[in-house]
C-alpha cells in the first residue's frame, strides 16, 4: 500500500532465482486445463491427432488417409476400416504479462520485485520443458542503470502501429530451450515500475501482437480505476488459457495507517481524505473483499483461473502448492 | 436552586454556535501517499452512502463538547441554593482559641485547628460577587476569643483575607468566654438611621438603631461558662459549629495550693486537686519539682472517673487529690506535673502542669488595736507569732501616720477604726466595726443568727457558728462590685464581710462578738487565728496576688525606688526565659502586665530594695508570679451538645446547615469527566 521506502532491485537471474528454488522446481511443468496446439512438436499432448506411441481414438477411414495408421485387427474382425489415432505431443506457448504501474512498486515486500520473481520462476520452468515463453511488460520503464540491456534486446517486439504508444510495452517473445533462461532473467530486470498504465490498451496491444495460443499469466494487483474487465476480456477472448494472479501487499489487506490523511495516489495524484478509524478500516477490508469477490466471480465466468497472493507469500509456497494446485504446474 | 450570576449564560450564545462551527472546519490531515486510492475511495463513499447512521456518529462527539461545554457555562453561571433559615448578608465568625482548644484528638489535630478548617470552609461557602457584578457578595469579619476577644479581621468579602485572618489566630492558655466576643460583634453591627419627617423637616436624624449584625458562627467546643449571659440580638441568628469529638480523656491539675503549716512553718503543705473525664479510675503520677530540683515525690493519685449516676445527660467529671508535705522553710518556685502511663491518650496537655511561688517560711508580726479586751489579747499573746503588741486607738493612728504601722503584717481591729474613717494600707481583722469601704450599715437588729457561711473561706474553713447567738447586730448593705463580699449571712444581712480594696484587704466582723455568745463558742478562737493567718500570709507572699490566671493582667506593687523594671515570660515549658519586656513603674511602684495569656512562671527583675517574698537574682531583686490554667470546665474538654445563651438555646450544627451550597464544582467536574468520556470515544473511534 505504501510506497516501498528503499527497493532492492534485482539485477541478475541470481537475484530472481535462487538454487533451492531451481531444485524445487525442476520437475515441474507447465499444464493446462485446455490442450492447444502447438507450432513445434514437444513433450505435450496436442488436439492433433498425431504419430506418438499414445493412442487416442479410432475414426472411420476416409480416402486420403495414411495406410500405415488403419487398425488392422479391426479390420480382420469387423471388415470395415478403421484409423488408429494417436496424440501427437507438442509444446505449450507460456505468456507472462507484468504489470509495472507504479502502484506495484509499492509494498512491503515490493509487489513488482515479488513479481519479477514469480515470472522469472515460471518462466524458468517453463524454458526447462521445452515450452516457448514470451514475456510483455505494461507500464514501468526501462531501468536507468541497465538500459543498454534492454534496449538490446533483440527480440522486443516493434509496437503495433496501429495502436497509440502512449503506455510503454515491453516484450521478449519466442524463448525456447534452458539456454534462453538468461535472455528472460535479463528482460525482467531491465524494467522497473513507472507512470500510470491502460489495461486496456496494452491488453489490446500484447493480443495484438501475441501469436498462436497458450497459457498466458497476468500478475497484477489489478486495482485499477478504469477496470480490468475489458482488458481480461480482450485477453481470454483469443483463446488463450488466461492464469490471473493478483498480487497484493500486506500493507493493502491489512493497513498500517492512523489518524487524519489526506491519500494521494501514487499514479494518478488522486487525493481521498480519511479519518482512520476502526470502522473505516472495518469498512475498507469489506470493500477490498467484495473486489476480490468480484474479480473472481468476473474471472469464473470468463474460465480464468485467479489466485490472490500477498507479496509476503514465499515463491517456493506459492509455485510448489498453490499453483499446482490450480492446475498451472504439474 | 438559583444562579448567582445568569448572564453567564449568554456565554453560551457565543460558544455554542462557535463549537459547532468549529467542528465543521476541515481537519488538517496530514498527506499519505499509498498505492492505490481506489479502495479507499470505495469505503469513503460507502461510509458516506450511510448518511444517518455516519451523522449520528459524528454527533456524538459534538454532543460530548456541548455537553462539556454546557457544564462550564453552568459552572460559571454559579448555581447555588440555600436553606430557607438561612440569612444571607453578613457572618460573624467566632473562634475559640482558649486552652480546651489545644486539645487533640485521635488525629493528633488541634480542636483550635479543625475549627479554623471549619471556618476557612464557611468562608469558602460564602456567595461570592458575580463575576461581572460586584454587588451580591457577602461579608464576613473574624473575632477570636478566649476571656477576651480580638477582631482578627473586620467585614470583608475578600476571603483570601479572610482565610489568612483565620489562619493567623493564634491558641491560648486562657480559659474561654463568649460574652465579650458577642458584645465585640454586635458592636460591628451597621447602625441603621431613621430619618424622621414627622416634623416636616426631611433630612433630620431623628434615631439611630441597631439592627442585628448577621449571622454569629460560634467555632467553639462549647466550654463557654459565661454563655448564660450572653444576650444576641434579636435578628442576630446563631450557629453553634461544635468542634472536638465525644468523650475525650483529659486528666488535669485542677487544684494547687501551698500552706505552710501553722504551728511549723517550715512545713509545706501542697495540695493538688486532679480532674479526669477518663471511663475508668487511673493512677496517676504526680511529679514535683522544687526550685527547679527534681525533688521526686511521686505520689500515685486516684483519678475517678466521671460520674454518671443520674443518666446519661448529668455527665460530670471525676476528681481526685493528693496532698503532700515537704520541709521546706526557703521560698520556692513549685513545678507540678503529672506525669505516667495514664496520660497516654491525655488530649490536653496545658493542664498538666502547675506552678507556685510560696514564700519563706515566716511567722506573723500582729498588732491588736483595742480600747480595752484583756481576754481577747492576753489569748492572742499566747499564740507563736512573731511579734505580738497591743495599741490603743491613738497609738495606731499615730503608727499608720508615720508608717511604721507597715511593720505589723496583720491588725485586729478591736470595736475600733481610724477616726477619719481611713484604713492606712495593711491587712485587717475588725471585730463589732465596718470599714467604710463598700459597706454601709443601715440599721440595727435585736437579734440575729447565722444562717448560712462560707464554708470554703479560709478563715471559716473549719468552723461551725450555726449556734451562736447575737444580741445586737448592725444591719448592713454593702456593694458587691467594690470588691466586698459577705462569707457568712445571719438572718438579718451579712454577718461577716471580706473586703478587698486597692490598698487594703480586711475581714470584718460586723457585729461586737462581745455582744453574742461566740466568745464562748470553740468556734470564735478558731476564727481568729484563722483569719489573722489566711490574712497575714497573703500579706507575707502576696501569694493571691501572685497567683494569675491566663486573661488576668499582672497587676503588684514593687518596693519603691524600683528601677530597670523588667518581665521575663515563660517558655513552653513553663520557665521564666521567655522574652522579655521592659515595664515602667508607676509613681507608687505599681507595674502592669497584661493581658497574660501563657501558663507558666513570670518573673519581675528590678534594681532596688527587696520587699517580703522577694528573692535576689544576681545583683537585682526578682519577685515570680505562677499562672495556672486550674479551670475544672475548661478541663472539662468534653464538647457541649448545644449553647445555652441568655435568650436561646443553640444547638450544634452537624455541617454548615443555613449556608449556602454551590453547585458549580460539581458542574467542573461534571465537564471533566464528559472531557475524558469524549476522549475514551474519540480513541475507540480512531485505535483499531
Amino acid at each position: 500500500m505504501l510506497p516501498t521506502p528503499s527497493i532492492k532491485r534485482p539485477a541478475s537471474i541470481e537475484d530472481l532465482l535462487d538454487n533451492d528454488l531451481i531444485a524445487r522446481v525442476s520437475q515441474l511443468d507447465l499444464a493446462s486445463t485446455k490442450i492447444f496446439a502447438g507450432k513445434l512438436r514437444g513433450e505435450r499432448r496436442s488436439k492433433k491427432r498425431g504419430e506418438s506411441v499414445e493412442f487416442a481414438d479410432h475414426r472411420p477411414y476416409a480416402i486420403g488417409d495414411d495406410t500405415r495408421h488403419i487398425d488392422w485387427n479391426i479390420l480382420a474382425r469387423l471388415d470395415r476400416l478403421f484409423l488408429k489415432l494417436f496424440l501427437e505431443e507438442e509444446d505449450l506457448s507460456l505468456h507472462l504479462v507484468l504489470d509495472a504501474s507504479l502502484s506495484s512498486d509499492c509494498g512491503e515486500p515490493n509487489k513488482f520485485v515479488f513479481m519479477q520473481r514469480v515470472a522469472m520462476t515460471l518462466g524458468y520452468i517453463g524454458l526447462v520443458n521445452f515450452n516457448r515463453v514470451a514475456g510483455s511488460v505494461f507500464g514501468g520503464a526501462p531501468r536507468s542503470t541497465d538500459q543498454r540491456a534492454a534496449t538490446s534486446e533483440p527480440d522486443s517486439a516493434p509496437l503495433p502501429r496501429s495502436v497509440p504508444s502512449s503506455i510503454p510495452l515491453h516484450a521478449i517473445r519466442d524463448l525456447r530451450g534452458r539456454r534462453r533462461v538468461h535472455d528472460l532473467a535479463r528482460f525482467l530486470c531491465s524494467i522497473e515500475p513507472a507512470g500510470d498504465t491502460d489495461f486496456r490498451e496494452s491488453a489490446m496491444r500484447i493480443v495484438l501482437s501475441r501469436r498462436g495460443r497458450g497459457v498466458m499469466v497476468v500478475l497484477s494487483d489489478f486495482l485499477m480505476k478504469e477496470g480490468y474487465q475489458d482488458g481480461l476480456r480482450l485477453l481470454v477472448g483469443r483463446g488463450y488459457d488466461v492464469f490471473a494472479l493478483q498480487v497484493l501487499s500486506p500493507q493493502e489487506v491489512e493497513p498500517p495507517v492512523r489518524g487524519d490523511l489526506r491519500l494521494t495516489d501514487i499514479e494518478d495524484s488522486a487525493t481521498a481524505d480519511v479519518t482512520i478509524s476502526a470502522p473505516l478500516l472495518k469498512r475498507y477490508r469489506q470493500v477490498l473483499h467484495a473486489y476480490q469477490e468480484e474479480l473472481r466471480t468476473f474471472c469464473a465466468q470468463r474460465e480464468i483461473a485467479l489466485l490472490c497472493v500477498q507479496s509476503n507469500t514465499p515463491i517456493e509456497t506459492l509455485v510448489v502448492e498453490y499453483l499446482r494446485r490450480r492446475g498451472l504446474l504439474r | 436552586m438559583n444562579l448567582a450570576a445568569p448572564t453567564m449564560l449568554w456565554l453560551a450564545a457565543g460558544f455554542v454556535p462557535a463549537l459547532v462551527i468549529l467542528y465543521f472546519l476541515k481537519l488538517r490531515r496530514r498527506p499519505q501517499e499509498i498505492s492505490s486510492t481506489l479502495l479507499w475511495k470505495r469505503a469513503i463513499e460507502d461510509l458516506q452512502a450511510n448518511a444517518p447512521f455516519q451523522k449520528l456518529r459524528r454527533n456524538i462527539l459534538l454532543l460530548l463538547q456541548l455537553l462539556i461545554l454546557a457544564g462550564l457555562i453552568v459552572a460559571l453561571a454559579q448555581p447555588e441554593s440555600r436553606d430557607e433559615t438561612s440569612i444571607s448578608g453578613n457572618h460573624v465568625i467566632l473562634i475559640d482559641r482558649s486552652a480546651s482548644m489545644l486539645a487533640r484528638d485521635s488525629q493528633g489535630r488541634s480542636r483550635l485547628d479543625r475549627a479554623k478548617r471549619d471556618a476557612i470552609a464557611l468562608v469558602e461557602s460564602l456567595k461570592e460577587s458575580g463575576l461581572l457584578s460586584a454587588d451580591g457578595a457577602e461579608q464576613a469579619m473574624v473575632i477570636a476569643f478566649d476571656v477576651s476577644a480580638d477582631v482578627v479581621s473586620t467585614f470583608t468579602s475578600d476571603k483570601a483575607a479572610l482565610r489568612r485572618a483565620i489562619e493567623s489566630i493564634q491558641p491560648t492558655h486562657a480559659p474561654s468566654g463568649l460574652d465579650e466576643a458577642v458584645k465585640l460583634a454586635r458592636a460591628h453591627a451597621p447602625i441603621k438611621r431613621i430619618e424622621d419627617t414627622r416634623g416636616g423637616q426631611p433630612g433630620a436624624i431623628e434615631t439611630t438603631l441597631q439592627v442585628g449584625v448577621g449571622t454569629i458562627h460560634v467555632f467553639s467546643d462549647g466550654a463557654l461558662p459565661d454563655a448564660p449571659r450572653v444576650l444576641t440580638g434579636v435578628e442576630d441568628e446563631v450557629i453553634y459549629h461544635r468542634v472536638g469529638e465525644d468523650d475525650p480523656v483529659n486528666l488535669a491539675i485542677t487544684a494547687l495550693r501551698a500552706d505552710r503549716g501553722y504551728e511549723d512553718p517550715a512545713l509545706l503543705s501542697l495540695f493538688v486537686g486532679l480532674q479526669s473525664t477518663a471511663p475508668s479510675p487511673r493512677e496517676v503520677d504526680l511529679e514535683v519539682r522544687i526550685n527547679g530540683e527534681m525533688r521526686a515525690y511521686s505520689v500515685p493519685v486516684t483519678a475517678l472517673s466521671q460520674s454518671s449516676e443520674s443518666g446519661e445527660d448529668a455527665r460530670a467529671p471525676g476528681s481526685g487529690s493528693a496532698s503532700i508535705q515537704i520541709e521546706y522553710p526557703e521560698s520556692a518556685l513549685v513545678d507540678v506535673r503529672l506525669v505516667g502511663s495514664a496520660l497516654a491518650d491525655d488530649a490536653l496537655a496545658v493542664d498538666n502542669r502547675g506552678w507556685l511561688v510560696v514564700p519563706p517560711a515566716r511567722r506573723l508580726a500582729v498588732a491588736m488595736v483595742t480600747p480595752g479586751n484583756p481576754f481577747l489579747s492576753d489569748w492572742l499573746a499566747t499564740l507563736r507569732f512573731s511579734r505580738f503588741e497591743v495599741l490603743t486607738p491613738s497609738e495606731f493612728e499615730d503608727a499608720a501616720a508615720d508608717g511604721s504601722s507597715s511593720e505589723f503584717d496583720v491588725f485586729l481591729l478591736d470595736r475600733t477604726l481610724p477616726a477619719n474613717g481611713e484604713l492606712p494600707p495593711g491587712r485587717y481583722l475588725t471585730l463589732g466595726a465596718v470599714p467604710a469601704l463598700g459597706a454601709v450599715v443601715t440599721g440595727t437588729s435585736q437579734s440575729a443568727r447565722f444562717v448560712d457561711w462560707s464554708r470554703s473561706h479560709p478563715a471559716l474553713r473549719s468552723v461551725n457558728i450555726e449556734s451562736v447567738l447575737i444580741a445586737e447586730s448592725p444591719i448592713v448593705e454593702f456593694d458587691k462590685d467594690a470588691g466586698v463580699t459577705s462569707i457568712a449571712d445571719t438572718n438579718v444581712g451579712p454577718g461577716i464581710l471580706e473586703i478587698f480594696a486597692p490598698e487594703v484587704r480586711a475581714i470584718a466582723v460586723v457585729f461586737d462578738p462581745l455582744k453574742s455568745t461566740w466568745p464562748f463558742d470553740v468556734s470564735f478562737p478558731v476564727f481568729v487565728a484563722s483569719a489573722i493567718n489566711s490574712l497575714g500570709n497573703e500579706a507575707a507572699a502576696g501569694a493571691l496576688a501572685r497567683q494569675l490566671r491566663p486573661g488576668d493582667v499582672l497587676n503588684d506593687r514593687l518596693p519603691s525606688g524600683a528601677t530597670e523594671t523588667r518581665i521575663t515570660v515563660p517558655d513552653t515549658a513553663g520557665q521564666p526565659i521567655g522574652a522579655t519586656t521592659t515595664l515602667t513603674p508607676n509613681a507608687d511602684g505599681r507595674v502592669v502586665f497584661g493581658p497574660i495569656d501563657r501558663l507558666g512562671l513570670y518573673k519581675v527583675r528590678w534594681r532596688g530594695d527587696m520587699a517580703a517574698g522577694d528573692v535576689p537574682d544576681g545583683s537585682r531583686s526578682a519577685r515570680f508570679f505562677a499562672a495556672n490554667l486550674l479551670d475544672t470546665r475548661e478541663s472539662d474538654i468534653q464538647p457541649a451538645p448545644s449553647l445555652e445563651l441568655a435568650a436561646r438555646t443553640v444547638r450544634a450544627e452537624g455541617g454548615r446547615a443555613g449556608v449556602i451550597r454551590r453547585y458549580w464544582p460539581w458542574f467542573v467536574l461534571a465537564a471533566l469527566a464528559v472531557i475524558l468520556l469524549e476522549w475514551w470515544v474519540y480513541n475507540r473511534k480512531v485505535h483499531v
